[in-house]
């Protein structure tokens, strides 16, 4: 470890000149502190999810997700995050195609309110939905009358996760469809494009490293949201359990192997998440570099 | 260029230190790993009987379902806030400015203090407040290390569950909209934060 460091040190010491880095032993003691406190912060937790889940075997492993409630928590999470992300897709693509390449009045409102769920803690974001469509809710008389279930059921599941994602492909999108301007969809338009075929043919190519990052990162949260799911869920096992909402419970029976083997599912979603995001981001730097390098 | 791993303003990119991709992605591990997993795992560790806990065991000193439990949560959720706020700054930064700090006489730790930390008021703000919006709403990694004693380790958000547990919606409202206020007013202070970064460029 200290080897890789002392390596990657020289190697780094052609970057900078002497006058304008840290003295060695500062760096090696500020790089300490970082990598330190990453293990102690971040890498640890992750390593005992592995290793709590392990504890007792593979077989209980397997058997503890193989459980029909865990399987039914499982299904519930790919059908919420399969009804979420695309509609979230959708929303966000229009909304940074909106506020990137056109100017009206109250666009900042409207930044403001995507950025809303992330400001707003998420029990709260569950609240709003109990407090519109619980049984005491502003709409919950009509509701029952009519028959229909949101709250402890899939639809609330759903809008909670959808508001609570709302933001991450709008975000992700914003600044980079600001950074590349209108030039582009205006030459395609003077060459006879229409709208649509500029959108498939100019603007989505554009994007579509940002637009992937983004869907990552929603899909992220929307597999693995507690908070707000936890409230509208009403936790009815194998029906309205999600995965993170089974760990919980799991956890409070003081099924720990259980709780953790579930839990090793969404670490494995993290880490994907990762490595796909380090992908794109990877790609996105040569498109970058690449493009420099074209007009320069 | 390879990213630097700059997540604090003392390991700027001026170390040189290249981080290999594993610790720049594990920096974002908070914002891709579900809540819940992270609140069991971090309980885990630093309970009495854990990885960590059981170190400081013998120390009389308690982590997990007391405060600094819950402070180890909100810093590993808010923990990239800063760190990916600050990191796209301190990149941009020119070396000609330093450099010419080094030339008018200035030390290191003087062109830190001098130079390089003006510029990251701005973004260390903003990633403050991100991260303390997020902490004050924080439930999923909270609520399993906290141990949730009543006025001792019990976080608003908890006690909104609570009372809707109970059926008291205008309890659980009553504290929301305090919530939502702090939140309003975190929002307003970043958007300035960022306003006025944004000025300062541009005029720049």
């Amino acid at each position: 470890m200290a080897g890789a460091i002392h390596a990657q040190l020289s190697d780094a010491a052609s970057d900078r000149p002497a006058h304008v880095t840290e003295r060695r032993g500062v760096r090696i003691a500020l790089i300490t502190v970082a990598l330190l406190f990453l293990a102690l912060v971040i890498l640890l937790p992750l390593a005992s999810v592995i290793v709590e889940a392990l504890s007792q075997g593979w077989r209980v492993y397997v058997e503890s997700i193989a459980e029909k409630d865990a399987v039914s928590a499982l299904r519930l999470t790919l059908v919420t995050a399969a009804i979420a992300v695309p509609l979230n897709t959708i929303f966000g693509v229009a909304a940074a195609w909106a506020i990137a390449k056109f100017s009206f009045r109250g666009k900042n409102v409207l930044i403001t309110l995507i950025d809303l769920p992330f400001a707003v803690s998420p029990v709260i974001s569950g609240l709003i939905f109990v407090l519109l469509f619980g049984a005491q809710g502003l709409l919950g008389p009509w509701l029952a009358a009519h028959d229909i279930k949101i709250i402890f059921a899939l639809p609330g599941i759903v809008l909670a996760t959808i508001f609570v994602t709302f933001p991450f492909v709008a975000r992700e999108l914003i600044p980079l469809m600001q950074a590349q301007g209108v030039q582009e969809e205006e030459a395609a338009a003077t060459l006879g494009a229409k709208g649509w075929q500029i959108f498939w043919r100019v603007t989505l190519p554009n994007i579509r490293w940002g637009l992937l990052y983004g869907i990552i990162l929603c899909n992220a949260r929307a597999m693995g949201e507690f908070g707000a799911v936890s409230v509208v869920s009403g936790h009815i096992r194998g029906q309205t359990n999600t995965l993170p909402l089974q760990v919980e419970i799991l956890y409070n029976e003081y099924q720990f192997t259980a709780s953790f083997a579930v839990a090793s599912l969404l670490v494995l979603l993290a880490l994907v998440t990762l490595i796909v995001k380090s992908i794109v981001e990877w790609k996105s730097e040569q498109r970058t570099v690449g493009s420099e390098g074209g007009t320069g | 260029m390879p990213c630097s791993a700059c997540w604090s303003p003392g390991c700027s990119s001026a170390t040189g230190f290249r981080a290999n991709g594993s610790s720049t992605a594990s920096i974002d591990l908070p914002f891709a790993l579900p809540t819940a997993v992270a609140g069991i795992a971090l309980t885990t560790i630093y309970a009495p009987t854990g990885w960590v806990g059981s170190l400081f065991k013998p120390l009389g000193l308690k982590i997990a379902y007391t405060p600094i439990g819950i402070t180890i949560a909100l810093i590993f959720i808010g923990l990239p806030f800063v760190v990916r706020t600050v990191q796209p700054v301190l990149q941009d930064l020119e070396k000609d400015v330093e450099e010419a700090a080094v030339m008018l006489g200035a030390y290191r730790w003087r062109t830190f203090r001098r130079v390089i930390l003006p510029e990251l008021i701005a973004p260390l703000l903003t990633g403050f407040a991100l991260a303390f919006a997020r902490g004050i709403g924080e439930y999923g990694s909270v609520v399993f290390i906290s141990g949730n004693m009543p006025l001792k380790t019990e976080i608003a958000p908890l006690l909104i569950m609570t009372k809707l547990e109970q059926f008291d919606y205008a309890g659980a409202t009553a504290i929301a909209l305090v919530m939502l206020v702090i939140s309003f007013a975190l929002l307003l202070l970043i958007n300035y934060m960022q306003w006025r970064y944004s000025r300062r460029v541009q005029a720049g």
